[in-house]
């Protein structure tokens, strides 16, 4: 691992105030490329604010945020909010899932290739006059004259577009569930169909917000393996929001731990563990001396 | 199927479930047909037509018996009962129609009530069961409706039986204005009904698809028609070259509406959109030399076919009459509207179910459904709303051209608040984005407004039929939205 440590995010001094609140209070970390960074603290330690200001819904007060992907490096606080998914490929879930609940799980998906498909349809324009997949019931003759006229490229990509849905909701095992409404999904479905659907925009850093909250230990479980899959496989960094430690703990490479605004801790899961500063600010002042208490019990 | 319901269907359970149905049937059909207002010397007097409702109490009866029979698999005896009930009313309709003169004696009693109206609409509507029950007869699965979970949803008829239908309606609407019983004012509510069905299609997309609730929809359609009718009267501007332009002028109001409002929603969004309609409804009104204030203009030129006029003939040979050899008759014109106004509700149909299968339609529909997860995924909801706004004003730009070559007089009264309500409510009732739903709400509601037999209960008629929609199907009279993409198309679901 030690080999490739290049840096994918580059938070420097971000620091984020709504009135008198400081959120987030001088913030700097850095995110390497196929790592997973799990970000974790207590409740109100401004997790998901630091999320909001990486993906553009909230304009941070100071501070600089450099996404470092392939060749060219970002500067992400200057970026329209949907731009930084758009051309950064930064992509967000949420706390409360947000999926279109009304649509089907395959529609779900097709809306996150919207930008592809619309150059794809010369932004609606030719795509009025080509086929879609949908009512294209053409006799193959008919098909033949379409493509010569160059009117089936919609279709193609469309098919495209339609295969790379299916092969994530393969992968999150939703492919036999396609046509079903969102909203008919158990919770632990739809935050893997919201995975899923992040993942299918391509993006080089995938921020997920407590994606394993309300998922059974199983459930949390598949996650894991999930994730570490995405990892590997597809090429993209993973930037964590957890509170179940048992997923942190196991997978993620670096941990960032936040409190009352600050960054207190970071390092590798176990480095983290024996951190005094965490302890206390998860479990309180006196957990620390019950610990180093023990732990020097231990060392005599 | 819901045979299998647990509790045991028999004839006698059946036979009490429709007289129950006939009895609310009663209840509503004297609320709706059961008074008529008869003016008496000084005073108006209700007068009960008690063997109206009867008969409507009755055909509500067997209509309800025979989807009973249905479900006890004697489904071929209830087909032979619709088919006779349809068979007797066509027959005695048509034999009433061809001889009006004689029919005051002998012909009038082959009708359970001598209403002509009422006839038909229960004509049709057994029609339209016998239809329903002649495809739960011989209803087949194709291979895609049982792949699709939700099997509700699918109500898919055998291709041939499919495309019969469509064509034999396709011919009823086209064949229509030439039809012996529809005379100039039948013809004159269909043209409007056309009109509001494409109105509340182009509405569809603002407030179905993309969710954005527009209460001034109306300013739009005016839009279109002050465009088509200052240009035609000023410019000389012909009609086909007018009509894409108040198209795109109505399109730019629309963006120009588009971009203050963006980041309103519900409520608010309604009130600015309310304020929109009332300003262009105002400047109609008082911006004298050019709209002509509330006396509206006049006159405004009639489109031509390929150059031929619809106007009687001078002797120059340039008129329709002259061209086609057929005698001058006013007439025409309307027939020619008709079909025209046929032809764009057609075009408007074919645009919008190609716009929702496109990314676009999928992107409004996401909007509509959570923007900020739309925010996330990279789409821009601000070019997404202006293209609905923008969408949705094009069509109504369209339809307010036509209304104003159809009527040839346009004024500010045309295009008031109540108009914005009527379209939304079409819209609302139809199920908010089902093209089919909304123009069955637009003909349910305009004939409702134009069924002048109702008098002056026809808003009471309209507002009852409304409260009972909404609680009896709260989304709307076809609120089954079909999804835009199958898994099937893809190669990956095949195997």
């Amino acid at each position: 691992m030690v080999q490739n440590l290049q840096p994918i995010l580059n938070v420097e001094h971000l620091t984020m105030r709504f009135g008198g609140l400081k959120a987030i209070d001088d913030v700097s970390f850095t995110a390497y490329q196929n790592h997973i960074t799990a970000i974790i603290g207590p409740n109100g330690a401004g997790k998901t604010t630091l999320f909001n200001c990486l993906t553009g819904f909230y304009k941070p007060t100071v501070g600089r945020l450099t996404l470092c992907s392939s060749n060219q490096s970002m500067l992400l606080e200057q970026m329209e909010g949907f731009k930084i998914a758009k051309d950064a490929k930064v992509v967000r879930t949420f706390q409360n899932i947000r999926l279109f609940p009304a649509m089907t799980l395959l529609e779900n998906m097709m809306v996150s290739q919207h930008d592809g498909l619309m150059r794809a349809a010369g932004y609606n324009l030719t795509g009025l006059l080509s086929r879609t997949a949908l009512g294209s019931e053409l006799k193959n003759g008919w098909r033949k004259i379409f493509s010569k006229i160059g009117l089936s490229y919609y279709a193609r990509l469309e098919k495209e577009a339609l295969d790379h849905c299916c092969f994530w909701l393969d992968q999150v095992g939703l492919l036999d569930r396609a046509d079903e409404i969102a909203s008919s999904l158990s919770y632990g479905a739809q935050r893997r169909l919201e995975i899923a659907r992040a993942m299918c925009t391509r993006p080089v850093l995938l921020c997920l917000d407590e994606p394993a909250a309300g998922l059974n230990p199983r459930e949390s479980s598949d996650l894991n393996v999930l994730l570490l899959k995405i990892r590997q496989e597809h090429k993209t960094s993973i930037l964590l929001i957890e509170h179940d430690m048992d997923v942190v703990m196991k997978i993620s490479d670096q941990l960032i731990v936040l409190n009352y605004g600050k960054k207190i801790a970071q390092g590798t899961p176990t480095e983290i563990r024996q951190n005094p500063q965490v302890i206390e600010a998860y479990l309180g002042h006196t957990a620390v001396q019950v610990e180093s208490n023990n732990n020097s019990g231990i060392h005599q | 199927m819901n045979i299998n319901t647990g509790k045991s269907i028999n004839l006698k359970h059946i036979f009490f479930q429709s007289l129950g149905v006939a009895f609310l049937g009663a209840v509503l059909g004297s609320l709706l047909i059961g008074f008529k207002l008869q003016s008496r010397g000084i005073s108006l007097e209700l007068d009960w037509r008690l063997s109206q409702v009867l008969a409507v109490a009755f055909f509500v009866f067997l209509g309800r018996f025979c989807l009973g029979l249905q479900q006890i698999k004697l489904g071929l005896l209830s087909i032979f009962v619709t088919i006779a009930v349809c068979a007797y009313m066509i027959t005695a309709i048509l034999l009433s129609v061809q001889t009006p003169e004689s029919s005051k004696a002998g012909n009038h009693l082959l009708l359970p009530y001598s209403d002509m109206k009422l006839n038909w609409m229960t004509s049709v509507i057994y029609l339209g069961l016998f239809l329903y029950l002649i495809y739960r007869f011989f209803k087949k699965r194709t291979v895609l409706d049982s792949r699709i979970q939700n099997k509700k949803w699918k109500f898919r008829l055998n291709k041939n039986i499919q495309m019969i239908l469509i064509i034999a309606f396709l011919l009823l609407l086209i064949s229509a204005p030439f039809l012996q019983i529809i005379d100039r004012r039948i013809l004159n509510i269909l043209t409007q009904i056309l009109l509001y069905i494409v109105l509340g299609w182009g509405l569809s997309i603002v407030v179905g698809l993309a969710g954005l609730l527009d209460l001034g929809y109306v300013a739009f359609y005016a839009v279109g028609a002050y465009a088509y009718a200052l240009l035609s009267l000023h410019f000389d501007f012909s009609f086909w070259l007018s009509l894409p332009l108040a198209g795109l002028l109505a399109a730019a109001l629309g963006i120009i509406l588009g971009f203050p409002v963006l980041r309103l929603r519900g409520d608010y969004l309604a009130i600015v959109t309310l304020g929109f309609g009332e300003i262009i409804r105002m400047v109609l009104v008082n911006w004298y030399e050019f709209t002509g204030g509330p006396n509206g203009i006049n006159q405004i030129p009639k489109p031509a076919l390929f150059g031929y006029l619809f106007d009687e003939p001078k002797g120059n040979g340039n008129t329709v009459s002259e061209w086609l050899g057929i005698e001058y008759s006013s007439e025409t014109f309307y027939i020619f509207m008709y079909l025209l106004v046929l032809s764009m509700a057609f075009g408007v149909f074919w645009f919008i179910r190609k716009l929702r299968r496109l990314p676009i339609g999928r992107a409004w529909e996401a909007i509509r459904e959570d923007e900020i997860a739309c925010r996330a995924l990279g789409l821009n909801p601000t070019n997404i709303k202006l293209t609905a706004f923008a969408t949705g004003a094009m069509i109504a730009g369209f339809a307010g051209a036509f209304f104003a070559a159809y009527q040839g007089f346009i004024s500010p009264e045309s295009f008031t608040f109540v108009e914005s309500i009527t379209i939304l409510a079409i819209v609302v009732l139809g199920g908010m984005g089902n093209l089919f739903g909304i123009a069955l709400a637009a003909i349910l509601l305009i004939f409702m407004l134009e069924l002048r037999d109702l008098e002056m209960f026809r808003m009471l008629a309209l507002g009852v039929l409304q409260v009972f929609v909404m609680i009896w199907r709260p989304h709307g009279l076809i609120s089954r939205r079909s999804p835009t993409v199958y898994r099937l198309m893809s190669t990956k679901g095949v195997s």
